[in-house]
């Protein structure tokens, strides 16, 4: 008899990378690993000429997708412009899965109507509102994810959030990196996050 | 979009690893930092400052497993 294949167990995080979103991106992490399915980001992916092509193929191995557009807005520097990354890949993630028909694309806002109002396209669709706070990023998560058997509950998935952030320095330390948005911070954070839940959601 | 119940099998902190491209050996450190043990021996510790060379206070974790050890081998050194 074949080999079964697996289903697949990977979220897509579209989310920003910056200092003020560091909170939510670890509690995207921790929420995420609490429902024992593995985050996957762009972070993963080295700056190369066939980057958009990895991406895509990131993008089609997931079979969820996560997609935050709370920090579309303008920057600071000159000449001011708002970050189109996250659009663009929510774009393509919807393109996919439209094509091949599965998969499911989650869009995460941090107030309401706010999508509505930026990207009136996806008019129909309702944002997951988690008012930029990490309890409302938990929250949310628990509207979208049932488990069968073990259903994280929002304090299990805090928990894993605040082990999470108590082990960040050593974590940052000893991969190198000022901040969590590089690969292997990113990829060591994923794996200790999987290990906690592994300890609190049982 | 509704809630989905994933069928996938529930993932292990081996197949995160593996999925993300850890390896085993990182993998284990990476146990050992989010482990009980590191948890109880980083509370066990104590903290002192230390005057280094530059004039300068230096903080220096003292580790209470270390601490112990090394008032044993005081103790035997002075029989």
């Amino acid at each position: 008899m074949a080999k079964q294949k697996r289903p697949r167990t990977e979220v897509f995080l579209n989310i920003p990378y910056d200092k003020k979103f560091e909170r939510l991106f670890i509690a995207y992490i921790a929420g995420v690993s609490a429902f024992r399915l593995v985050p996957r980001a762009t972070l993963e992916i080295p700056d190369s000429s066939r980057r958009l092509d990895k991406i895509l193929k990131l993008i089609g191995d997931c079979e969820y997708s996560i997609h935050d557009l709370s920090r579309v807005e303008l920057d600071r520097k000159k000449p001011r412009t708002p970050r189109f990354n996250m659009p663009f890949e929510l774009g393509l993630t919807v393109a996919h899965k439209k094509r091949k028909k599965k998969g499911n694309w989650y869009v995460f806002e941090s107030t309401s109507y706010r999508m509505e109002k930026s990207l009136s396209d996806l008019n129909g669709t309702d944002a997951k509102i988690h008012d930029g706070k990490v309890g409302g990023v938990f929250g949310e998560l628990c509207q979208i994810f049932k488990r069968r058997g073990r259903q994280p509950t929002v304090q299990q998935m805090a928990r894993i959030y605040r082990e999470v952030r108590r082990d960040q320095a050593a974590i940052l330390k000893e991969s190198g990196a000022k901040t969590p948005y590089k690969a292997r911070a990113f990829r060591d954070i994923c794996v200790v996050a999987g290990e906690w839940a592994d300890q609190v959601v049982v | 979009m509704a809630s989905v119940i994933p069928d996938s099998v529930f993932a292990t902190v081996e197949d995160t690893a593996a999925i993300l491209g850890v390896s085993k050996a990182r993998l284990k450190r990476l146990l050992r930092i989010a482990g009980p043990s590191a948890r109880a021996e980083k509370a066990r510790a104590t903290v002192k400052y230390k005057a280094s060379s530059n004039g300068r206070w230096k903080k220096a974790v003292v580790i209470a497993t270390r601490r112990k050890q090394k008032r044993g081998k005081t103790k035997k050194a002075a029989h």
